[in-house]
């Protein structure tokens, strides 16, 4: 069974924590799962939190002795949005999942034992398992690009928001990616070795985050399986359906509010804010109605594709 | 207007073809003729707005292709023998550098086959290189003689990429480009209205088949220019590099785009260059040859 569990992700969701997926959130689970180095830059309202949440936490319970962290770049976010499933997990919920959580060891003066069965540190939250493992949500301080992590090693790392980070600070490159060092049981397996995840909508491509992106996509287009560059949206809710009985299409595809957003967008934001395009941000260059004088010029003119000077100065001789 | 006043200008974006997902290279061929003959001891003008600078010809060389530098320098040197080129403008980058070395070679690969040529090379290596050769070739960096002649001292690349967009959407904007019409319009869509190609369609249809892909190509050149962008900022406002320099991208391809202002940037050298001017006009060298007999 674990085994089965630690080759299809998904199946160990559904069943430990009793989560069902939508076809496309199973794909970028496995994403997730056999990739090393991981970019999704889906949309929003297309469920990358909890996916994420299932991804460390899945990880955590099959793999002993597991670190994983997970950063945003506002330490409230975190706690509401990425902390706040361990409250919704419960036991009656999820009870497998409850039967791995393990309890601290000791409390560190700021720590408490929060309602959800996880420590809560003034400066990190962390979730321990029975089997060794812990998640930990570290406040990272990217303003001071992100020294505070200095002396940190883990096996997985999920960046959220990375955008924002590196439009901010050095605080990836300068502290959170060489915190992925944690000895694991074997570097080079796609499941045993050390993850980096980073999620986040798109943005332009002026954005100071595209270098990272294309960086990952120069590496994708080489064909190095350790790389993947994911991208969902709103749209790839499907028919299917989802725990309520309704589809999973009209339970979070939640249209009016979606098209609220995308009024206010212009339509390079919405690419990368709806469907996680990289889209180029500026203006046209070079102005369509000057183009179509240039081709009516050439119209005008006879000017013709030659192949070679002397089947243009026979033309030209032809005229005149 | 007269044949002898056609001028020839070749812009080359190469790419490397390595995979599937490599740029695509592109090479643009375009003819300059003066809009006005000049008259007997009159020289031609120096101002781009002067002349007519129509785009005649265009090759894309995919991945597919998987040409080396030595086969991307055979066929440039197979167009040159073609048009006879005033000047060749090449982005050192994606191997530019490479088919450079390539091309100063008296020995080519023309159509397959080893084929004895005039070399081509730039100003600076090539006089050093070989005693004969068509010294034609721009390197589009800064530092090559015909970049510093338009634009010298500029500050870093950049600003280069800035000058060329700038130069090229002036010559755009006022009109001195010019394209062929698209290939719809030769298929049938512009019969009616002239009468000189009422035969359109079957015309076209008779050509050889690089030419029809010149004229597609040439149609994709034109698509890919409304594809340029210059990134703003949130306020719209032009967003520049620490150089004060705008940037460029593109959504989709530009290679055909990169190709047409490198050939634009060798027409606008050649005409910096004077050399032209030292020629001797076609009417003072008919039937004079220096001894006129008895």
């Amino acid at each position: 069974m674990w085994g089965d569990f630690l080759c299809d992700p998904v199946l160990a969701a559904f069943v430990i924590f009793g989560v069902k997926l939508d076809a496309f959130q199973a794909a970028r689970l496995r994403y997730y799962w056999w990739a090393q180095n991981v970019i999704d830059s889906s949309g929003v309202s297309s469920g990358k939190t909890i996916v994420i949440w299932l991804f460390v936490n899945l990880r955590c319970i099959l793999i002993p002795d597991h670190e994983a962290a997970v950063y945003y770049p506002v330490f409230e976010t975190g706690k509401m949005s990425f902390w706040d499933y361990y409250t919704k997990f419960t036991a009656a919920k999820a009870p497998i999942f409850r039967a791995q959580l393990g309890q601290p060891m000791n409390l560190e003066p700021g720590e408490e034992k929060g309602g959800d069965g996880t420590l809560h540190g003034a400066a990190c939250y962390k979730a321990f398992f029975r089997n060794g493992s812990k998640a930990m949500m570290p406040a990272p301080s990217f303003m001071k690009d992100a020294v505070t992590q200095a002396s940190l090693r883990v096996n997985t790392m999920v960046v959220e928001e990375w955008t924002h980070v590196d439009a901010s600070s050095d605080g990836i490159n300068k502290q959170l990616i060489d915190r992925t060092t944690r000895p694991c049981w074997n570097q080079h397996h796609p499941i045993w070795g050390n993850h980096i995840l980073y999620s986040a909508h798109a943005q332009t491509r002026m954005h100071p985050a595209f270098k990272r992106y294309n960086d990952h996509q120069r590496r994708v287009n080489r064909g190095d399986p350790t790389y993947a560059n994911i991208a969902y949206s709103y749209k790839d809710y499907s028919g299917l359906t989802s725990h309520t009985g309704k589809s999973f299409r009209e339970e979070h595809r939640i249209e009016g509010t979606i098209n609220n957003k995308r009024n206010t967008c212009s339509k390079v934001e919405w690419n990368g804010q709806g469907f996680g395009i990289w889209g180029a941000n500026g203006t046209g260059w070079f102005t369509e109605a000057a183009i179509l004088q240039c081709v009516d010029n050439g119209r005008r003119r006879g000017v013709t594709p030659v192949l070679s000077r002397q089947q243009l100065v026979e033309g030209v001789k032809c005229e005149t | 207007m007269k044949a002898e006043h056609v001028y020839f200008f070749e812009g080359i974006d190469p790419a490397p073809s390595e995979s599937h997902k490599s740029d695509d290279g592109a090479l643009v061929a375009a003819a300059a003729q003066p809009r006005r003959i000049p008259e007997k001891d009159e020289m031609l003008s120096d101002n781009p707005a002067d002349w007519y600078f129509d785009f005649v010809y265009a090759r894309r060389l995919t991945w597919k292709q998987k040409a080396s530098a030595r086969q991307w320098a055979g066929i440039i040197h197979q167009h040159h023998q073609r048009f006879r080129f005033e000047r060749i403008c090449m982005d050192p980058n994606g191997g530019g550098t490479l088919i450079k070395r390539e091309l100063i070679s008296t020995r080519q690969l023309l159509n397959g086959v080893e084929t004895d040529v005039t070399p081509i090379g730039d100003q600076v290596d090539g006089p050093r290189m070989v005693a004969r050769g068509d010294f034609i070739l721009h390197l589009f960096k800064r530092g090559d003689p015909g970049v510093e002649a338009l634009w010298p001292e500029l500050p870093g690349d950049d600003n280069l990429n800035d000058a060329l967009y700038s130069v090229c959407k002036d010559a755009v904007d006022h009109g001195l480009w010019a394209w062929p019409m698209p290939i719809e319009e030769w298929l049938g869509g512009m019969q009616k209205e002239e009468g000189r190609r009422q035969n359109g369609g079957n015309e076209i249809r008779q050509w050889p088949e690089e030419r029809v892909w010149a004229l597609k190509n040439l149609d994709a050149a034109t698509v890919q220019m409304k594809n340029i962008v210059v990134a703003t900022k949130e306020d719209g406002t032009f967003q520049f590099t620490k150089r004060n320099a705008r940037q460029f991208s593109a959504v989709g391809k530009k290679d055909f785009v990169s190709a047409s202002m490198y050939c634009y940037a060798a027409f606008l050298m050649w005409l910096r260059s004077d050399d032209w001017r030292s020629r001797v006009a076609p009417e003072d060298a008919e039937q004079f040859s220096g001894w006129g007999g008895r």
